[in-house]
């Protein structure tokens, strides 16, 4: 399923387990209300601060003025409750402009001052309106649906909406735009962002979502006081999206979860105490969790979360799969490999968390006995039992072919095999006859820069970074449920290979030998791909003597798997050259 | 050797921008640190003045560096003239000297010294420093430093921003502070004037040394040549 | 009332304004952190000092300890705090002192309950009256300056003058106006900023703590009797550019008087257009607010700010 559908799937999935789950407790109910509605005002703020960098305390002024503007239309001049608020998110809007245009001119502290001023503004004005219920506000404003079960199901919509819709925006260009003025107002504008637009806009949409909020706050709670929207309630809303974090979409459910709870839960008694606990958790927070719980959350997801499904995941796997090879004793360890096909013999290398599955579709090579076989360390061989090196893997490869038998063979190489069977070509010449490189690593090593080990340490435990990463490996697939086998696979590699690959890759260097091939050596390249680039294929080329490259276009990192019948044209071609 | 470091590093969290540097300056010498932008010059003395965290080795006068303040360097006679200049800008010429005898050096006789080697200087007493030329700024920020009575003048790319009139000027200054005997670090990226005021060199590039020697040495190599000074 | 009358009025409730503001400019404008929770700050050592008082009933006491107390909190605040917050953005830092805000609060009323407490003037002296001729004062209305008025107006220009002098003529006083004005610079020159900035961190909430005390005759100890005074003094220091003291005093004491002529003003508006349950006093702050957001977009670094620094 696609992973965006899913993402608001399990949210409205889980919103309505809730709601039955308490279907019976109105005062549970309430609270889950607040919560959402809440969490769409944080959402708010959000775009404002998190998003455009503009940071505000005072936006629990747009709740408010969305709030009284649906109580009035809807108790003064019986609009329905829908129109009300989408009359209540203009209005807000408006006042988004009001104090918008001037904060253009301001940045930092300075703007927090001046939205904290304009947020005791709109709570004293307001407070002095006795069309607005003055001091003491408005009461008994009716709800959208009868029942507390009800109200909470409309919000709930409301938040689904609400979070669509800010999804859409974060990663349109405006969010874009957003993200660069807030980062940097001079770059951005260098690149042609106009600032003051991006900020109005955010001031705007901030505005929107939070008189919406307001709105449906009115009408779950049924009675609304100009000083219960003050700074308090606008130290809340940043207190949420700060705890929540900032960085994601659901921050602010996740902050308006603690913050609301907390609140009821100390609400017998413990009063002051919440205060401190808030207040200590903000501080704890943006000194050591700034990205907020949405964050740990995610990573929790990535780190540990996936284990036992990718424990399950694999056992079946290799289950599922054992049938479909055999094993052979090669260099002290049971290597699986299969083969298709009769004749003179073609060997396949895969590459980085690959296996002997990625050749799977270019096995049917007419007049051939194809071989492929899953290096140690990967799919379902044995470990290597040392550190990740490109050497030992060509070794390794070696030790396999003479057990199989194999001598003077054309041999294939993707990627990682690609430098596998660079290094094999160096020391066991007589073993390959000729080789294929498909956007293989050059020669002289591939460096993977230091800050990405961190996140490479992330594939060993998250199935769901895995998937993202094989997609951008092959990008012009046709049917992405061809990747599914290829991640499960990945899943197969030995943990500490994860790092180690990378690493064997940066010392991998076979300049020095590369001149002494004599065999015949073809070079591909997709034009699409991200990892191997065009200068690289040209030092591969020109590191074998006799080498020929060839550029493929419309395809990425993997043709094997991009466009399988293309690669066999050219494995045919090849061939018969030799 | 007034300074000595033995694999001296400065990193910004995973960022190492010194990697392991072992550079002295002798009592009586003038040592220029020359590399392209980002080599970690500027790191390596704000590293040696106490500005910002570094570890490895580092001993001023005999004795270690290791958890001393910036305040206390100062005390000892270590005084780095930062990258920038860094004046004070809303207080008078004058008073930006005193400052400089804040933690040490006598104002009046300090003064008085200041004022001979910066004529121009002495006239703007009471301007606003934050009204100066560049240049002008850049005099007074070496006027400033030599108020704490230096055992060691550290400056980081003096000539950084001005213009070629007043880098010579700069370099005539360096020059006559060298006469009076202050040992001095000085970081540029201007290699060429660099190259031809130090007694030694060394040749930075990404936070490691790539070559060292003296001066004219260097000035005449080759490989240094097309590297650093574009011939 | 005349408008004399409002001006006597609005003149210490500015200097109130402006010594907030003082204290606000002196941590900003050396340290770069604005502290939203300087009121509280303050609060607690007024508090503080009224235990100190009932535990000795001796006010001077009560309020040196409340200084005191005042002060080790500020420098508390800046070595515990301050410098780990030193690398973070601007949302971060403020956030920081938003939580000190509402942590402080709840202490407030833990330890001492929400009963508003009471507190003695600090002097007692005569109001000040003084009856214009006839010709200027046809009605023989007498103006009338309070005696905490009187006392307030003294203590302030006394402080401020003491500011002044300290800036002007103390080593300590020469090395924070560095600071505040090239951290780097400051620096190399020898100047422990640590130290410095938790002597305006200290100097801040101590400041805070004697306005405490002046105005808590009035509005008694509670855990929110600093806010909106809090939120005067950052108009007052908007006006001074966070940076300049001296305009931080005079802003507030500026802004004190504008308020009282504009609910002069107001008050004059609803009787004529016959505006009913309409107080001026709700609309005093809105005032204030609107012209401080004014203020903020036409000159955002304030109107004395100084023309050098990049500061926000």
């Amino acid at each position: 399923m696609n992973r965006k559908v899913r993402y608001y799937l399990v949210t409205a999935l889980a919103g309505v387990a809730a709601g039955l789950l308490f279907s019976g407790q109105s005062f549970i109910l309430a609270i889950l209300s607040q919560v959402l509605v809440f969490a769409i005002a944080a959402l708010g703020l959000n775009l404002l601060t998190g998003q455009a960098g503009q940071v505000s305390i005072g936006n629990a002024a747009f709740m408010s003025i969305g709030a009284f503007t649906s109580a009035v239309l809807v108790t003064r001049l019986g609009l329905p409750i829908p129109v009300a608020v989408i009359a209540a998110a203009a209005m807000a809007a408006l006042f988004g402009l009001v104090i918008g245009l001037p904060a253009l001119r301001m940045k930092g502290f300075y703007l927090a001052i001046a939205t904290m001023a304009f947020g005791v503004v709109v709570e004293q004005l307001i407070a002095v309106v006795p069309a607005l219920g003055s001091h003491d506000g408005l009461r008994d404003l009716p709800s959208p649906v009868k029942g507390e079960l009800g109200t909470y199901f409309v919000n709930l919509a409301f938040y689904l909406a609400a979070i669509w819709v800010a999804r859409r925006v974060v990663e349109s260009p405006q969010g874009l735009r957003w993200r660069m003025t807030r980062d940097g107002e001079v770059s951005a504008r260098s690149f042609g962002v106009n600032t003051s637009r991006a900020k109005l806009s955010a001031f705007v949409a901030s505005a929107a979502f939070g008189g919406v909020a307001g709105a449906l706050y009115a009408h779950t709670v049924g009675y609304i006081r100009s000083a219960d929207f003050g700074l308090s309630r606008s130290l809340d809303l940043l207190a949420m999206i700060m705890i929540g974090g900032s960085g994601s979409i659901q921050g602010g459910l996740a902050g308006a979860i603690i913050i609301i709870g907390l609140r009821f839960f100390f609400s017998r008694g413990f009063g002051p105490w919440l205060s401190v606990i808030i207040g200590g958790l903000l501080i704890a927070f943006t000194l050591f969790f700034p990205r907020g719980i949405a964050y740990g959350l995610t990573m929790a997801w990535h780190k540990v979360l996936q284990r036992p499904l990718n424990a399950v995941r694999k056992r079946l796997v290799l289950a599922r799969t054992r049938k479909t090879g055999s094993y052979v004793e090669a260099g002290g360890r049971k290597i699986f490999w299969r083969e298709s096909g009769s004749g003179e013999p073609l060997l396949y290398v895969h590459g980085n968390t690959g296996s002997l599955r990625w050749f799977e579709e270019v096995m049917d090579i007419p007049g051939r006995r194809v071989v492929a076989l899953d290096m140690p360390n990967f799919g379902r061989s044995d470990a290597l039992g040392a550190p990740a090196d490109i050497g030992a893997y060509a070794d390794a490869v070696a030790a396999f072919m003479d057990a199989m038998g194999l001598r003077g063979i054309p041999v294939v190489g993707h990627s990682l095999g690609g430098a596998v069977v660079q290094s094999l070509a160096c020391k066991r010449p007589e073993l390959a006859s000729a080789i294929l490189l498909v956007d293989a690593a050059p020669p002289s090593g591939l460096v993977t820069p230091e800050e990405r080990y961190a996140s490479i340490g992330l594939f060993r435990t998250s199935r769901d970074l895995l998937a993202a990463s094989l997609e951008a490996v092959a990008p012009s697939i046709r049917e992405k449920s061809r990747l599914a086998p290829l991640v499960n696979d990945a899943l197969l590699m030995a943990p500490d290979a994860f790092e180690g690959n990378a690493r064997a890759l940066a010392r991998f260097d076979c300049r020095a030998s590369a001149g002494a091939y004599r065999g015949k050596v073809l070079v591909l390249r997709g034009e699409k791909d991200s990892i191997v680039t065009a200068a690289m294929a040209k030092e591969t080329a020109a590191a074998f003597p006799g080498a020929r490259l060839e550029i493929l276009e419309g395809v990425g990192h993997s043709v094997i798997v991009e466009d399988p019948d293309r690669f066999i044209g050219i494995v045919k071609t090849f061939l018969s050259s030799l | 050797m007034v300074l000595e470091t033995s694999d001296f590093r400065v990193s910004y969290g995973r960022i190492a921008a010194v990697k392991g540097l072992s550079i002295a300056v002798g009592e009586d010498e003038a040592v220029a640190v020359i590399g392209a932008n980002g080599a970690g010059k500027t790191s390596l003395l704000a590293g040696l003045a106490g500005l910002v965290d570094a570890s490895g080795g580092a001993t001023y006068k005999g004795a270690s560096l290791a958890g001393l303040s910036s305040a206390e360097r100062v005390k000892r006679g270590l005084v780095l003239c930062p990258e920038g200049r860094r004046i004070f800008p809303e207080l008078s010429v004058e008073e930006n000297l005193r400052l400089g005898a804040f933690r040490r050096g006598r104002v009046g006789p300090g003064l008085e010294r200041v004022n001979a080697l910066f004529p121009r200087l002495a006239e703007r007493r009471r301007q606003t420093a934050g009204y100066l030329s560049g240049g002008e700024q850049q005099m007074l920020a070496i006027g400033r430093a030599l108020m704490s009575e230096p055992e060691l003048l550290m400056l980081d790319e003096p000539s950084l921003g001005l213009a070629p009139v007043m880098v010579d000027l700069v370099f005539e200054t360096l020059a006559a502070l060298r006469a009076q005997h202050i040992p001095i670090l000085v970081v540029e990226q201007n290699a060429a004037k660099a190259l031809a005021f130090a007694d030694r060199a060394y040749i930075l590039a990404n936070g490691s040394l790539v070559k060292e020697g003296p001066g004219r040495e260097l000035l005449a190599d080759d490989s240094v040549r097309s590297a650093y000074l574009g011939i | 009332m005349s408008i004399l009358q409002a001006i006597l009025l609005g003149l210490p409730q500015g200097a109130l304004y402006g010594l907030m503001g003082l204290g606000l400019s002196l941590i900003f404008g050396t340290t770069g952190v604005m502290n939203f929770a300087q009121g509280n700050s303050g609060m607690l050592g007024v508090f503080f000092a009224w235990s100190v008082l009932a535990w000795t009933k001796s006010l001077p006491l009560a309020i040196a300890a409340g200084i005191a107390a005042g002060a080790l909190l500020g420098v508390g605040t800046d070595r515990i705090l301050m410098k780990k917050v030193k690398g973070l953005t601007h949302g971060g830092m403020l956030i920081v002192t938003l939580g000190l805000l509402m942590a402080y609060e709840g202490l407030a009323l833990i330890v001492w309950g929400t009963e508003p407490l009471l507190f003695p003037d600090l002097v007692t002296l005569p109001p000040l009256i003084w009856t214009l001729p006839p010709s200027v004062n046809p009605d023989g209305i007498p103006l009338i300056v309070a005696g905490s008025d009187l006392f307030i107006l003294a203590l302030a220009l006394v402080i401020s003058l003491l500011f002044a002098a300290f800036f002007k003529f103390t080593k300590i006083g020469l090395a924070l106006k560095a600071r505040s004005q090239d951290e780097v610079g400051a620096r190399v020159v020898g100047i422990s900023v640590g130290a410095v900035d938790s002597l305006a961190w200290g100097s801040g909430v101590a400041i805070c703590v004697v306005l405490g005390t002046l105005v808590a005759p009035k509005t008694m100890v509670t855990p929110g009797m600093l806010t909106t005074l809090q939120l005067y003094g950052f108009t007052a220091a908007v006006f001074g550019g966070f940076s300049s003291l001296f305009g931080a005093v005079v802003g507030g004491v500026i802004l004190g008087v504008l308020e009282k002529l504009a609910s002069l003003g107001l008050d004059a508006l609803f009787a004529a257009t016959h505006a009913a349950n309409v107080n001026s006093a709700d609309f005093q702050l809105s005032v204030i607010l609107i012209v401080i957001i004014a203020t903020l977009a036409i000159r955002p670094t304030g109107i004395f700010a100084s023309r050098f620094k990049g500061k926000v």
